[in-house]
């Protein structure tokens, strides 16, 4: 008997077969048997289904986050969770428009002092770093108003500032004396600061035309003086140029606070320039030196 | 897959893998249950997402471990058919299955089958039968596809030597 014999016989078997209203009875069964399987999967099982499964861990996630937002936001200083509530306040202080941050910063700094003043014990180290980090951050205030450009947004700015600093020496007041004075001596250094800060600012809007000629003046002197000049390379005597040009035009149109905002911008240009040149001779210099010790 | 592939999928398989149940079973009620069971399991499979690379070979696999389910159940029962009939119990058979009876040719055929390896008949009803390639009896037997050529190479002379 040949391969292709045994192969005939084989086939025969094919006959075994369902007739066309078998299968269509057959199949009826299946969808019956997928129909009863997804209503029962539905509604027992639907939070397994893998349909769904992406919503349900997206929509946990947003209740799970959330929760411990609202538990780390009322904490207080002695909670673990007191370190997420620090994250997401730095966050916010982080994403804060420029012009923003500082109050932004004094704001959050209050709220720190704050839940300070409602904590009992004062021995946790963890609450220590708190009120350490606390005072640092104040420290920093007066220089983030310094950052702004417009004087007129400075002086804004600063007032505000003023007005939390001085409530929060109102809390401080209230706080256990552990920590009542060190605390205490930084805000009023900051409040001096942020007030010197008023002043200067406000003298600089109200007598405008005379700093701006002194600064006039003294950018004459440093152009003039060729050993100053001869170190910059042509981007920044392009910047220089049309720093210069734009204040000109400020002048003529009548705007003095917006002039001496670009004379800063261009007292920053020399300020970086100079940077540049000492690091750069220090660079060149230090091979030099070393073998000189050598 | 939709309702439309999966009715596609089924019209071209359903006698395939009724045959595989029906030659493993005896049966044509096990053989249609377990058919119904079968593409239940492979659609459950892919509604839930699973990867099916070769859905032919898949519904097979599906099929072939049914009959193993099917089997172990059988043998917690403790009464075989032949002694449901010594108690008087009439066991439904399906008109076609007479006239299966009545072809000499096809009891034959099935007569020899029986008497060669189990293995072998799996890969020559496989192959030659439901038209399945190497690759895809690898995939439901869960051997090397160059141990299936191998098996069916000395299926078909066992069988031959039987059929002398």
């Amino acid at each position: 008997m040949t391969e292709k014999d045994i192969l005939q016989k084989i086939n025969k078997l094919k006959q075994i077969s369902l007739s066309s209203s078998q299968k269509e009875e057959v199949f009826l069964l299946i969808q019956k048997k997928v129909i009863s399987s997804e209503k029962r999967r539905f509604h027992l099982f639907s939070i397994f289904n893998r349909k769904y499964q992406l919503g349900f861990v997206f929509a946990f996630l947003i209740i799970f986050t959330s929760s411990t937002l609202v538990l780390a936001n009322n904490s207080l200083p002695d909670s673990p969770l007191y370190s997420l509530k620090i994250f997401y306040q730095n966050a916010k202080i982080a994403f804060a428009k420029k012009e923003n941050k500082a109050e932004v910063k004094a704001l959050v700094l209050k709220e720190r002092l704050n839940d300070l003043k409602k904590v009992n014990s004062f021995n946790n180290e963890r609450i220590l770093k708190i009120a350490n980090s606390l005072k640092e951050d104040l420290k920093t205030l007066p220089n983030e108003i310094t950052q702004l450009n417009k004087q007129k947004e400075i002086l804004k700015v600063s007032q505000n500032v003023k007005k939390t600093t001085e409530k929060m020496k109102e809390i401080s007041n209230n706080i256990p004396l552990a920590l009542k004075k060190e605390i205490n001596n930084t805000l009023e250094e900051t409040n001096q600061k942020i007030y010197s800060l008023i002043l200067e600012t406000e003298d600089k809007i109200n007598n405008c035309p005379s700093y701006l000629s002194k600064n006039l003046e003294d950018l004459r002197v440093y152009f003039e003086n060729s050993e100053y000049v001869k170190n910059y390379n042509p981007k920044e005597i392009l910047e220089v140029k049309n720093t210069l040009n734009e204040i000109d035009s400020l002048m003529k149109a009548g705007d003095c606070l917006g002039a001496l905002e670009k004379i800063e911008s261009l007292n920053q240009i020399k300020l970086i320039h100079s940077l540049r040149v000492l690091n750069e001779s220090s660079v060149d210099s230090s091979p030099s030196e070393s073998l000189d010790q050598k | 897959m939709t309702n439309e592939e999966f009715h596609n999928f089924y019209n071209q398989n359903i006698d395939k893998v009724f045959r595989f149940l029906y030659l493993r079973t005896n049966s044509f009620e096990s053989a249609q249950d377990l058919a119904i069971e079968s593409f239940f399991k492979f659609w459950l499979s892919s509604e839930n997402g699973q990867k099916i690379e070769n859905p032919r070979a898949f519904l097979f696999k599906i099929a072939k471990n049914v009959l193993i389910d099917f089997y172990r159940k059988k043998k917690d029962t403790h009464l075989s058919l032949d002694e449901l009939k010594e108690k008087g119990f009439e066991i439904p058979q399906n008109d076609f299955l007479k006239e299966l009876e009545q072809d000499e040719e096809i009891k034959n055929i099935l007569k020899t089958l029986q008497e060669i390896k189990p293995i072998y008949r799996e890969v020559i009803l496989l192959h030659y039968l439901e038209n399945l390639s190497i690759k895809e009896i690898s995939f439901i037997l869960k051997k090397k596809e160059n141990n299936i050529r191998v098996l069916l190479h000395r299926a078909l002379e066992a069988l031959k030597n039987k059929l002398l």
